[in-house]
């Protein structure tokens, strides 16, 4: 067989039994975990209540319903009301609840074993390929969530698949932020759009499972569908106590048929920077440096890892920070980490307001708001115009170029501070 | 053609609302206004990209992107898009949760490669959704879109999967 994992994982998931599959295809399939967050309109339990009176979920078991990912608390009346109500609607089907504080959805999907090798997933945003880190098939879903939760299937069209190998060394002061960052503004933002895309080579293998999701939710910028990454022996220790089931692992033949390859060596990349106003609007950090900076955001799903607060304690203790900056931990776990590791002492000591974890001020939600004519630095996956006021504006960049950057009070090198 | 014969061919014929690559959907329907209820979005949506949009948009008008419209965000942007009268997209690529937002929204959408070149802002279009036919009636270009499949033909012909829901709700053992 020549099959892509996203093929063998699709097929694998079919209700009607295939035998032979190929890109084009479209399959209904079963789904293994499908969730959603506290969302927009139609994201909404509303979508269910509309049908009139559900009894159930196909399985409570594998639906989840995630309040603390775009808010990190109850900041208005009718929030806190929308909140009561979806509580009460989801613990009423026995759907399990994710209050504020728990974080990120995504990041806790993986977290907690939900998605695991070889399950196929959904979830109600658009950064649901980041399971592919633990080597499922994840892809967002819209108001069909309906159609998922009630018969525990959706359809799908197999896409071709792309593949992105990244070799070498990065050179101190560099990250596997920086990486994606340059791979977005070097093959650009529809360069694989609706297709899978599975990543390889030894840089990506080379790294602690938390530093890969970087790369597989931002698949999303580069317009993938889902994407992939074969489960190594630093998956599965890391899934372990986490999935509470067995799995199989899912790899493409060594034959598979991929549309397209892209290769990067990052062993002579620079810090980069995504200076405003779109993903691919990428810079080498030098040509940005001193650009005045009002917020500093260290956090989100990109940046927002132990990994990446390890390195920012190191480049902040024993200075003041000049922006205002917000240190908000992707997931709970990962505040617990930080607690227990003593990094919240080095934030709070350095001048750093504490938050609990969310997606952060990626998209000015919940708190952080800008004024027109401020402009904001963080390590999340966007920068589009919308996602703050209107008027303000948003650099990317590592998560300890962010640290450097909070201590001047305008884009700062971090390997000043390493 | 009348009105009746137009619904019952489906066809939707209006002016281009045109805009380019990459397009993502928080310029269409911004996060300042997604927690503001239905009225807001309705007077700013699309303001981002073309400031007279809210205001001189006519039912039956027709949205026209270039690749991977609708990449980024989640959110339902088609939905608000149909609500303030748009009636159909076309586009070169648009991305996959944009493309089923639609669908599911029961807007149709039609993926036509580099044929939308021969569409510009201000061009009146004509679109047969069943058929999949295009005209450009401001320049005379014919297009011939990819029909959809039949079962996604279903769920846009009932008005969106909520609807489609309701219409077959004898078949899903979970709702009452």
């Amino acid at each position: 067989m020549q099959l892509t994992a996203v093929e063998k994982i699709l097929m694998k998931h079919s209700v009607d039994p295939i035998d032979k599959i190929s890109p084009g295809d479209i399959l209904t399939c079963r789904i293994d975990y499908a969730g959603m967050h506290e969302g927009f309109d139609a994201r909404k339990y509303t979508q269910f209540t509309d049908l009139g009176e559900m009894t159930g979920v196909f399985d409570p078991e594998k639906v989840g319903m995630y309040l603390g990912h775009h808010f990190c608390t109850g900041h208005s009346d009718e929030l806190a009301e929308d909140q009561k109500k979806t509580r009460e609607w989801a613990e009423k089907l026995g759907i399990r609840v994710f209050n504020f504080g728990s974080g990120i959805a995504h990041i806790i999907i993986m977290e907690e074993g939900l998605a695991y090798p070889g399950a196929l997933c959904v979830f109600g945003d658009s950064h649901t390929p980041a399971y592919g880190a633990v080597g499922a098939i994840s892809a967002q879903c819209g108001i069909e969530m309906a159609q998922v939760f009630l018969t525990g299937t959706l359809w799908f069209k197999v896409p071709e698949t792309h593949k992105y190998v990244i070799t070498g060394e990065t050179k101190k002061g560099v990250y596997p932020r920086d990486v994606i960052q340059h791979i977005v503004g070097k093959v650009g933002m529809d360069a694989s759009v609706y297709k899978c895309i599975e990543w390889d080579g030894s840089y990506i293998h080379s790294l602690p499972v938390p530093l890969r999701f970087p790369f597989t939710l931002m698949a999303t910028e580069l317009g993938a569908k889902c994407s992939f990454l074969e489960p190594d022996a630093t998956t599965v220790e890391w899934l372990m106590g986490r999935v509470k089931k067995p799995y199989e692992i899912v790899k493409s033949d060594p034959d598979a048929v991929f549309e397209k390859t892209y290769t990067f060596d990052v062993s002579h990349l620079e810090p980069q920077v995504c200076a405003p106003s779109s993903p691919e609007n990428t810079k080498p950090l030098s040509e940005a440096l001193g650009a005045k900076i009002d917020q500093v955001c260290i956090g989100t799903c990109t940046g927002g890892s132990i990994y990446d607060f390890r390195e920012a304690a190191k480049i902040l203790k024993g200075h003041k920070v000049k922006a205002r900056t917000l240190i908000i931990p992707s997931t709970g776990e990962v505040m617990k980490q930080c607690a227990a590791e003593e990094l919240l002492q080095v934030f709070v000591e350095s001048g750093c307001d504490l938050f609990p974890a969310y997606c952060g001020t990626c998209q000015t939600l919940s708190i952080g708001h800008l004024a027109p004519g401020e402009v904001q630095m963080h390590p999340g996956p966007r920068n589009w115009p919308g996602r703050t006021a209107e008027g303000s504006y948003t650099y990317l960049g590592s998560p300890a170029a962010c640290a450097a950057t909070a201590i001047e009070g305008n884009i700062a090198d971090p390997r000043d501070y390493l | 053609m009348n009105e009746e014969a137009k619904r019952k061919e489906w066809i939707v014929e209006g002016t281009v609302w045109r805009v380019g690559n990459n397009v993502n959907t928080e310029s269409i329907t911004p996060s300042r206004w997604l927690h503001e209820g239905h009225q807001p979005m309705m007077e700013h949506i699309g303001e981002i990209l073309i400031p007279e949009f809210p205001k001189k948009v006519k039912k039956g008008d027709i949205w026209v992107g270039g690749s991977n419209l609708g990449c980024s965000s989640s959110r339902n942007a088609p939905m608000y898009l149909r609500d303030k009268g748009i009636g159909a997209i076309l586009c070169q690529s648009a991305s996959r949760i944009f493309f089923r937002n639609a669908l599911n929204s029961g807007l149709p959408i039609f993926e036509i490669g580099k044929e939308v070149e021969k569409i510009k802002m201000g061009d009146r279009v004509r679109i047969n959704v069943r058929s999949g036919e295009i005209k450009n009636l401001t320049t005379g270009a014919e297009i011939k879109a990819k029909g959809l499949p039949d079962f996604i033909m279903a769920i846009l012909e009932s008005g969106g999967i909520t609807q489609y829901i309701l219409s077959r709700k004898s078949e899903y053992k979970l709702l009452k």
